[in-house]
């Protein structure tokens, strides 16, 4: 409750009083008008002194005009310059606490004083909400000179005092000492339990301690009303596994309770179970677990639960489809509906899991895992063609919902032998829910075309609808870096600044900046068309054969939840991408791909020659700057060769020279910067080590 | 345990053959190592290639000694690969004292050898920070006893050994998320040995070690060379020589690039071991998060901890040797909403009596007030418009205050921020550049990456030299995870471990040494700027070019790209010249 809504309850409750404090029938109608005036001036007061934005000014304008009733009692004009003073300060939040000048509330209040007629209560009260603000502001002594003028009108009125004390061990010992109390009253002794320290775990973690009390003093509550067990199920759902200890020792006392039923009582024995599991206690454990089976006040899953959990137990390595399956012959097919299976032989496979009984816990996971869909693995071909960019056939879909959120979940029998995970897994209703695209490589690189359909471009373009987004992820091969894209549409913001892995001797990264990833949108009448490109010259130390996979996923975000080509159960969630499977890199293709690198990585290793590119080569070969002895000895004799490869670069390249200068030279004039990086670190690293 | 076999299957035979071929190849140029049953490459230490059993150290440099340098007061590792040609079964590797430059020895103990444990991390590993829901072999742990951890490569899964008074078991700790029920690291049954233990050596399958020296203040500088010897069957096997530099001078603590004056601060979310400071882990990580250069940490207490237990963790934070200056990890309660609503009056005054209270406890405990307090996370632009007042309070009582988030913080908060993790990558110019213009918040980045990438060359760059070099003041990732070890156990991102936790310490990785050399490339770089202001500064000519030299060098380094070790060796080179230049060479 905040200060304003305490203090509108405080007026409230003064208000009747106007009707105890009439005398005679011609005041009453005074009395009532006054009444229903200052009640509609507060009212409103607090009305507009209600929400993130208060009218302050407004509001203590009606508090002005509350306590300029002639008529209205002064308790209730006093409870008035309460709320106006709060107003008041109300009115200052946002301040720094220096420029809050309380002395203006404080003047309010003290305007209460002045009120004419002021019983001793009244100026006792008028008193207390001064020496009260005096506490907020730590002003302790002016709050105590208050509270004494308080006490010298009204000594019957008690200062509220300084705070009560947050000390455990103080607490603790008030509570003991009404616990030993024999003349303590049975509910001021369970109060006392209550407010033993020891129940606040969410601070001390320490159940132990919590245990201890409850052993010495629970059993005599328990006897009178075992429901007073209940206290223990919030424990036991706080420690969840913990300590298994205490909630071993704690769920048979809590479901003593006969107030514990519903998804707390199943809650508690699940709990059980899995504290005896770790315990590694499995003979109560499967005492337990039958105790379950045969429990009434358990729904059949739950005692299926426990047969299942006693016989996997009793069973040991035995075949858990087998064990599933005769447990489950004791219940009927609709009292185990297929989610609800699913998800207690779950839980029986965690109590096997907890208690080390990992053949039972495997077993029961792969029962458990029988109930959803396994989706094959995503593939669409990437094929070389002559100039990907012209054009190809869309033959792949982002289909697949994104997500591991169980809504694979099988429902039906049929569903167990193969469902239909398709495109009704999106939502038509949303308009966007359908994406295709194929992907092609040429000799330049690998290419994605995506053509996103929306049925609200325009209301897209004008910004009344989102146009969604695309991110996706890309690898060359199973155990490489991938490359991160996201692309906005309609506009088609690419952003991929995410990296796995920074460039170096085995890997450089397709990227926007270094101009290897790019991307480009267009609006078409339907949707949105996307052309996303990686350069094989990120990839050069690698390219593909036909038949290799390369990983891929793309999620498009539309206005109605993920959309994918693999699936993926969460972002970045590799294993549940998709693959392109390469296909037409006859020898004359990837001839042509070399070709290309062949140029490329030449122009590159040309740079490094070049004072105004701060070359590398040129570096080391500065007499000033680098170090022409390490550049004579160690880089020269590479650069040399490099050098004359660079000379057989031509139009006129044959195949075979092609061959050549891609095994030969590209890995060199692609890399020389790293080269030159080795040759010197081992350079220095061996003049760190000539003589003592 | 049926079914678990402790070691990794020999590669495929294709590949096997392709690699024997390789290594046949290389042993023609070592002839006296035809008849020896295990050979060695020398590889980076640090390095994003991973070192899979089945896979040719394309990097490695065959039958090479094992080269250190070193300053002093540094931890500087190397590694290397065996490839045994017969498998030796229970392979002991011992490394010898030193001998250095007159007489000189540097003790075995001062040499830490360990090796390196492929295990199965989840589909993103070495990569990215984000959960998946498959599996695969990474090299990752750094392991006394191997078979602390075992790998079942049939049923894709790993083992932990936790000892019982009854003997041993086998707890399956990598299984699918929804079965996971955790696995308690922190028992005093699961722990490493205290030493290197006998390795298994397979056939045809290389195995990765980490050898790191730790030089420490004072060590005579020169050459100290001894070798790790390879025993089976009784008999020496091998012999890999190893050759350390002690270098002539001492790392300093780092400091920021754009001004040494201040400090760069060193620390991770979420590192303060989440222990009772009585827990025999609690001390031996702190001094392990201190080893690896985390220099600002603790003491995770407040005005609120009970008195003993504060004074155990202050004393607990002195004795591992965390900086105090300045103090991270105190918070304010958290009052008000979320949004931009003013705060009152008496929130305001609720913020006041925390960080009075936090005053009081810093000054009890310290003996001053340079300490942030942390309120709220990633919050909006008018969160921290409103918010300021509470800030003042804060920077009434003479302390900081610390708040992580995204660029908007600028805009509202720019005057007031003292420190700020930023969201984003270490290497975005942009991210620190206004916060520098106004010239006292510590900036580091977080989430881009989080941590999580097992690779160690990854985790090196991305908290070294790429966030220095883009003038980032800080570093200060989210976050150092204790465990879980199962890289499935959480839904949406992977644990982000950087080291594991045990019931007697942490258990380094390749990443948390990659940690280690990032920040120790700062020192590196701090001790150069440091020679270049002043060669800069002495009025002779040469050495102010010399000095400006290595500022121009800095100017132009790509941090995202360039090769680390060779920037490394690269300092050094530097740094000598420069103490040469200015006579102080010992």
């Amino acid at each position: 409750m905040t200060t304003m809504n305490r203090i509108s309850l405080a007026l409230l409750i003064a208000l009747p009083a106007l009707s105890f404090t009439a005398h005679g029938q011609d005041n009453k109608a005074a009395l009532d008008a006054a009444r229903s005036n200052l009640t509609a001036h507060t009212a409103r007061a607090a009305s507009l002194m209600a929400g993130r934005s208060p009218k302050v000014e407004e509001a203590i304008a009606e508090y002005e005009a509350a306590v300029a009733i002639p008529d209205a009692p002064n308790k209730a004009k006093i409870a008035a310059f309460k709320a106006m003073a709060e107003a008041r300060i109300r009115g200052m939040a946002g301040l720094d606490l220096n420029k809050m000048d309380i002395g203006q509330a404080h003047a309010i209040l003290r305007r209460a004083l002045a009120l004419p007629g002021l019983k001793p209560d009244e100026q006792a009260e008028a008193w207390q909400n001064i020496a009260k603000l005096y506490e907020r502001q730590d002003l302790t002594a002016e709050a105590r000179a208050a509270y004494d003028k308080m006490q010298e009108v009204n000594p019957a009125k008690t200062p509220a005092g300084p705070r009560k004390s947050e000390s455990a061990a103080e607490i603790r010992a008030a509570c003991l000492l009404t616990l030993n109390n024999p003349a303590a009253t049975p509910a001021a002794r369970w109060s006392a339990f209550k407010d033993l320290p020891s129940w606040t775990t969410w601070r001390t973690r320490d159940f132990a301690a919590l245990r201890a009390d409850c052993e010495t003093w629970l059993p005599a509550f328990m006897a009178v009303d075992t429901n007073r067990a209940m206290g223990l199920v919030s424990k036991i759902k706080e420690v969840k596994a913990s300590d298994p200890s205490f909630v071993a020792w704690a769920a048979p006392l809590a479901l003593l309770a006969p107030k514990l039923e519903g998804a707390d009582y199943v809650l508690v024995r699940n709990a059980q179970l899995g504290a005896l599991a770790a315990l590694g206690k499995t003979k109560e454990l499967v005492q337990a677990a039958e105790s379950m089976a045969k429990d009434g006040k358990l729904p059949a899953p739950v005692r299926f639960q426990g047969s299942l959990t006693a016989a996997a137990f009793k069973g040991g390595g035995a075949d858990m489809k087998k064990i599933v399956a005769a447990a489950a012959k004791a219940f009927k097919p609709e009292e185990l509906p297929h989610k609800e299976k699913s998800d207690v032989i779950l839980e029986a496979a965690r109590v096997a899991m907890a208690g080390g009984q990992e053949q039972a816990a495997r077993g029961l996971y792969a029962a458990y895992e029988a109930f959803f869909a396994q989706l094959p693995r995503a593939s669409t071909p990437c094929a070389f063609m002559g100039k990907a960019v012209e054009g190809g056939a869309y033959t792949a879909k982002l289909d697949r919902p994104y997500g591991d959120n169980l809504k694979f979940l099988l429902e039906t029998d049929a569903a167990v032998t193969g469902r239909n995970i398709g495109p009704e897994a999106g939502t038509e209703a949303s308009g966007d829910n359908v994406t295709d695209f194929y992907t092609a490589c040429d000799r330049e690189g690998v290419h994605f075309f995506f053509r996103a359909h929306d049925s609200k471009v325009d209301e897209v373009l004008n910004g009344f609808v989102t146009g969604g987004s695309y991110e996706g992820y890309f690898a060359a091969g199973s155990n490489q870096p991938y490359s991160f894209f996201n692309i906005g549409l309609p506009g088609g913001d690419f952003s991929d600044t995410f990296d796995t892995m920074y460039p170096n001797r085995q890997f450089r990264s397709a990227s926007r900046k270094n101009g290897l990833a790019k991307s480009e949108t267009r609006v078409v009448d339907k949707g949105f068309v996307t052309h996303l490109f990686y350069d094989w010259e990120a990839f050069y130390d690698k390219l593909p054969a036909n038949g290799d996979a390369w990983q891929f996923e793309n999620i498009r975000w539309t206005r109605a939840g993920g959309l994918s080509f693999g699936g993926s159960q969460s972002v970045h969630n590799r294993s549940s991408w998709g693959d392109i499977v390469f296909s037409g890199l006859t020898p004359e293709n990837l001839s042509a791909i070399k070709r290309r690198l062949v140029f490329k990585a030449a122009a590159k290793y040309r740079l490094e020659g070049r004072p105004s590119e701060n070359g590398v080569i040129d570096f080391w070969r500065d007499a000033q700057l680098g170090d022409p002895e390490f550049y004579r000895t160690e880089l020269k004799p590479l650069v040399d060769t490099l050098d004359e490869y660079a000379k057989k670069v031509g139009k006129e390249m044959s195949v075979a020279d092609v061959d050549t200068l891609f095994a030969n030279a590209v890995p060199g004039w692609m890399e020389i910067r790293y080269l030159a990086a080795e040759r010197r670190q081992n350079y220095l690293d061996r003049k760190r080590m000539a003589g003592e | 345990m049926a079914g678990i076999i402790g070691l990794l299957p020999p590669p495929a035979a294709a590949a096997e053959s392709a690699v024997s071929a390789r290594v046949a190849a290389d042993l023609k140029a070592r002839p006296d190592l035809a008849a020896a049953p295990v050979v060695w490459y020398a590889v980076p230490a640090m390095s994003d290639l991973m070192r899979l059993p089945g896979v040719y150290p394309a990097d490695g440099q065959f039958a090479a000694d094992l080269r250190i340098v070193a300053a002093q007061d540094e931890y500087e590792p190397a590694s290397f690969l065996l490839y045994p040609l017969k498998s030796l079964d229970k392979a002991e590797l011992k490394v010898s004292d030193l001998k250095g430059p007159a007489g000189a020895v540097l003790s075995r103990e001062s040499l830490d050898l360990k090796v390196v444990k492929v295990w199965y991390q989840n589909g993103n590993g070495w990569f990215s920070y984000f959960s998946d829901v498959g599996l695969k072999l990474v090299p990752e742990l750094l392991l006394n006893d191997e078979t602390l951890i075992t790998v079942d490569t049939a049923r894709q899964a790993n083992y932990a050994r936790v000892n019982e008074p009854g003997g041993s078991r086998q707890v399956w700790i990598s299984p699918p998320r929804r079965l996971d029920t955790g696995f308690d690291a922190f028992s005093p049954a699961f722990a490493d040995a205290r030493t290197l233990q006998p390795v298994a050596l397979p056939a045809g399958a290389f195995k990765q070690f980490m050898l790191t020296a730790h030089v420490a203040r004072g060590v005579k500088p020169g050459v100290y060379r001894g070798q790790v010897e390879l025993v089976a069957g009784g008999k020496a096997v091998a012999s890999i020589p190893v050759a350390l530099r002690v270098l002539p001078f001492e790392l300093p603590l780092p400091a920021t690039r754009f001004d040494l004056s201040r400090n760069f601060i060193v620390s991770l979310m979420g590192a303060w071991p989440k222990l009772s400071p009585d827990h025999p882990a609690f001390l031996p990580t702190l001094k392990n998060l201190r080893r690896h250069n985390i220099l600002h940490l603790g003491p995770n207490c407040g005005p609120d901890t009970p008195k003993d237990e504060a004074k155990k963790r202050v004393a607990a934070m002195k004795e591992a040797g965390f900086e105090t200056h300045p103090i991270l990890g105190g918070s304010l309660p958290w009052l008000g909403e979320h949004d931009g609503t003013p705060l009152t009056f008496d929130e305001l005054m609720g913020f006041k009596r925390s960080a009075v209270s936090w005053k009081k406890f810093y000054m009890e405990h310290f003996g001053h007030t340079d300490a942030a307090l942390g309120l709220g996370d990633e919050q909006g632009a008018s969160w921290v418009a409103k918010t300021r007042p509470a800030w003042r309070l804060v920077h009434e009582q003479g302390m900081k205050v610390d708040l992580a988030g995204h660029s908007h913080y600028f805009y509202k908060g720019g005057y007031m921020l003292d420190i700020y993790p930023a969201a984003g990558s270490p290497e975005e110019l942009e991210k620190p550049r206004p916060w520098n213009e106004v010239g006292f918040t510590a900036v580091g980045f977080y989430a881009s990456q989080h941590n999580g990438s097992e690779n160690p060359s990854f985790v090196r760059r991305q908290h070294g030299l790429l966030g220095y070099l883009s003038n980032y003041s800080m570093v200060d990732n989210y976050e150092f995870a204790y465990g879980p070890w199962n890289d499935l156990a959480n839904d949406l991102y992977k644990p982000m471990v950087l080291a594991y936790p045990t019931g007697q310490g942490l258990v380094d990785t390749l990443a948390w040494e990659g940690f280690r050399e990032g920040i120790d490339d700062i020192r590196y770089a701090t001790r150069l700027h440091l020679l270049a202001q002043e060669a800069i500064q002495s009025g002779k000519l040469d050495r102010i070019y010399a000095g400006r030299k290595v500022l121009q060098w800095f100017a132009l380094m790509k941090g995202a790209e360039v090769d680390l070790n060779a920037v490394r060796a690269e300092m050094v080179e530097k740094i000598l010249n420069l103490m040469t230049l200015s006579e102080t060479v010992r």
